[in-house]
């Protein structure tokens, strides 16, 4: 009896508490049209960048801080254009004189989950480990942050948005200028049930 | 008016200044988070004004001595002062540093009347300043004022008054609204707001119904008129708080470290901050009593009208605790830290801005990033702020998070007045590289593409290939394009000219690339990722 009742304990507000919410576009594409508090999301292919862009836009317009660690060459006119709120993005980069250590670089990730709602990770976290990976990811599940990934193989998402294939609109041969990107997006990962599909424009 | 108490206020202005050791007629300005908050009477006749940005402030006056602003350091440079006044008088109130307050009663008859009084104040406050090295003559001096309530003797204290018991309304009449601001800390846009609605005295305001002020503002309106009639802005609701609220800790063994003892006064002031709010209480008198193992006393009440939040409180203890903790006659560590709420008020609420006010998030994202600037340095945390230029990534730059004001992140990313010419239109590339990829660009015939002086093709681009990096080497062909697109920037200025042509190249794999030719060399500047 206990078992049956235990599903209708999660109330409409829990659930809020517990996830955060995605662009109308990645609704379709990601379980449930939110993303759990606590989930790693890894984006790969060659629109990566956008992706994740485009993936935090959702939480950071509903009051979302977001971090960046290790990714000097983000653009931030395009992550502007992708609908992330800039007041609320702090960054953290290296210095231009030398790089930080591996551990240097964990405790920043990790101060970024403890204060940030969602934390996007760049190239130069690379030489994080996959124990490290491992740690980060325990510590993002107890304090519900949510970890974005741009093409790292150390952090294997639970949600893994992969861009097959891009389509450009606008650009000729040697005339016109790119205006339009559709970016066939693959969802895979240990929190999707089955494999979904979809197309999503950025922008 | 007989239930206003009598109060005294001693006042430096731009206590900072002082703190900072400014001498006389030295031109010194203090700057937080790039602006000034206070400046010397030097600077002050050379243009500085308070707000300016600091290099504003150094056009106007270009020998300024700038200093960071750091609250601590006020609060200890303050400490004699408080320690100075509190040999006269039991009972301080303390409100900021730079700003004290008594009630005049006994001190007055003691001392042969208020002005008799104020003079000897002034004249100890001199004195211990001096002991210590701190000269207020380059702020304008020390002032002391006396009026009914604790406005009128705050505004009374900037014109060196002492206003006799029952005037103070009528001297409040005809001074400016704008004091309502600088002195009662209401908010800049409200006070702004009755200049416009034709109010520019407080006379007037008090003169108003009191009913139209509530209907129209509120509490607001409601504590102004109170405010201007020269009643104590201590609200009717105020009232002593119920029995047993105080919060205290008995350390054993006693401890020696300051940083402890901040350490667990925030974990206090949260537990009686909460404990206040669930009956909707805010506190805005707030007793800090630390106690050494051999009896000594640290006793200080904090004063806020607009309530101590737990942040307003922490800072608060630890300007005590730091200030005490310089004076070396302490024999023994802490060993009882006790806070205790003196005066309560109802908790009328502070509505949130429409747009913004600062929630839970802000909260938590400005310690991460007040924690991250301490792990890695000030100049690796950075924030956005709008630039503008035509390059790609000249719309917003990267700027340190410790130079701009984390809440307040609209003037930093308003979009600066265009027009750019020749800026590539959006969407922008996700990813820019700076430097700049050196690259290899080439036509069906495996021939460098060139670029005329007059912006013709040598031959449409065929393949794209990075020179250098990671993935160097790798030959991809390319299938759209778009180009050249010429700059000819700054031709006036030799050193900084910049002539170049800029293409957008599609490869087969579907990446973006905005290649930019400059001097017959290729570079891949940003990619559409």
């Amino acid at each position: 009896m206990a078992l049956a009742l235990a599903p209708s304990l999660v109330t409409a507000r829990d659930l809020q508490q517990h996830t955060l919410p995605v662009l109308p576009s990645f609704a379709n594409l990601v379980p449930h049209g939110v993303v759990q508090r606590g989930t790693v999301v890894s984006c790969h292919g060659p629109a990566a960048v956008s992706l994740a862009m485009g993936f935090v836009a959702g939480p950071s317009r509903d009051g979302a801080w977001v971090g960046v660690a290790g990714f000097p060459e983000l653009g931030l006119a395009a992550a502007a254009e992708l609908g992330v709120s800039l007041e609320r993005m702090v960054a953290v980069v290296e210095p231009a004189s030398g790089s930080f250590t591996r551990e240097r670089w964990a405790d920043v990730v990790a101060t970024l989950i403890d204060g940030f709602d969602t934390v996007v990770l760049g190239g130069a976290l690379t030489r994080l480990s996959a124990a490290d990976a491992r740690r980060l990811r325990a510590r993002a599940q107890s304090r519900g942050a949510v970890v974005v990934a741009v093409d790292l193989p150390a952090f294997e998402g639970d949600i893994r948005l992969t861009a097959e294939r891009c389509e450009w609109s606008g650009l000729g041969a040697g005339h016109g200028v790119a205006s339009q990107r559709w970016v066939r997006v693959e969802c895979s990962g240990r929190r999707v049930p089955a494999v979904r599909r979809g197309q999503v424009c950025l922008p | 008016m007989s239930g206003v108490p009598r109060l005294a206020v001693v006042w430096c202005p731009q206590w900072p200044v002082v703190a900072v050791q400014a001498q006389p007629n030295e031109s010194v300005a203090v700057v937080h988070a790039n602006r000034v908050v206070a400046h010397s009477v030097a600077a002050g006749a050379e243009g500085v004004r308070v707000g300016q940005r600091r290099r504003e402030a150094q056009s106007r006056s270009p020998f300024v001595r700038i200093e960071p602003a750091d609250r601590l350091r006020d609060a200890r440079c303050f400490e004699p002062v408080v320690a100075a006044v509190a040999q006269l008088v039991p009972r301080l109130d303390l409100d900021e540093p730079g700003t004290l307050a008594f009630l005049t009663r006994g001190p007055s008859r003691y001392f042969g009347g208020d002005a008799s009084m104020a003079e000897r104040v002034c004249h100890v406050v001199e004195q211990a300043m001096l002991e210590h090295g701190l000269s207020s003559s380059a702020v304008g001096g020390i002032s002391v004022g006396v009026a009914d309530g604790r406005f009128a003797a705050s505004v009374a204290a900037r014109y060196r008054r002492v206003v006799p018991v029952g005037e103070s309304a009528a001297f409040l009449a005809p001074l400016p609204v704008s004091l309502l601001d600088e002195v009662a800390g209401m908010p800049a846009d409200f006070v702004h707001l009755l200049g416009r609605l034709g109010l520019h005295t407080l006379g007037q305001v008090a003169g108003l119904p009191r009913q139209r002020l509530e209907s129209r503002f509120g509490a607001q309106g409601v504590f102004a008129h109170r405010v201007a009639r020269g009643a104590d802005d201590r609200l009717p609701t105020v009232h002593d708080p119920p029995a047993a609220r105080s919060v205290q800790r008995t350390f054993e063994p006693p401890v020696q470290h300051s940083d402890t003892l901040v350490f667990v006064g925030r974990q206090m002031a949260d537990e009686l901050v909460a404990g206040l709010a669930a009956d909707g209480l805010v506190c805005t008198q707030l007793l800090v009593l630390a106690e050494t193992e051999h009896g000594e006393r640290s006793e200080r009440i904090w004063q806020r009208s607009t309530g101590l939040p737990v942040s307003a409180m922490v800072e608060r203890i630890r300007w005590q605790l730091d200030g005490w903790a310089l004076d070396d006659t302490l024999t023994a560590g802490v060993m009882r830290l006790c806070l205790d709420p003196v005066e309560v008020r109802v908790d009328t609420g502070v509505q949130a801005g429409f747009w913004g006010g600062r929630s839970q998030a802000d909260e938590w994202a400005m310690r991460a990033v007040a924690r991250l600037v301490a792990l890695t340095g000030e100049q690796q945390v950075l924030v956005p702020a709008a630039h503008g230029g035509r390059h790609a990534g000249d719309a917003y730059r990267w700027v340190p998070a410790v130079s701009v004001e984390l809440d307040q992140p609209r003037e930093r990313l308003r979009p600066i007045d265009g027009p750019w010419p020749g800026a590539v239109p959006s969407p922008s590339p996700a990813v820019v590289h700076r430097p700049p990829l050196p690259a290899e660009v080439l036509d069906a015939q495996h021939r460098p593409v060139r670029v005329s002086g007059r912006g013709v093709l040598s031959a449409p681009p065929a393949t794209v290939r990075r020179t250098a990096g990671v993935r160097a080497d790798t030959t991809h062909t390319i299938t759209q394009w778009a180009g050249p697109w010429p700059v000819d920037e700054r031709w006036w200025d030799t050193a900084k000219a910049r002539r170049l042509a800029r293409f957008q190249l599609l490869t087969t794999e579907g990446r973006l690339w905005l290649a930019v030719v400059e001097g017959g060399t290729w570079w891949l500047a940003a990619e559409y990722c």
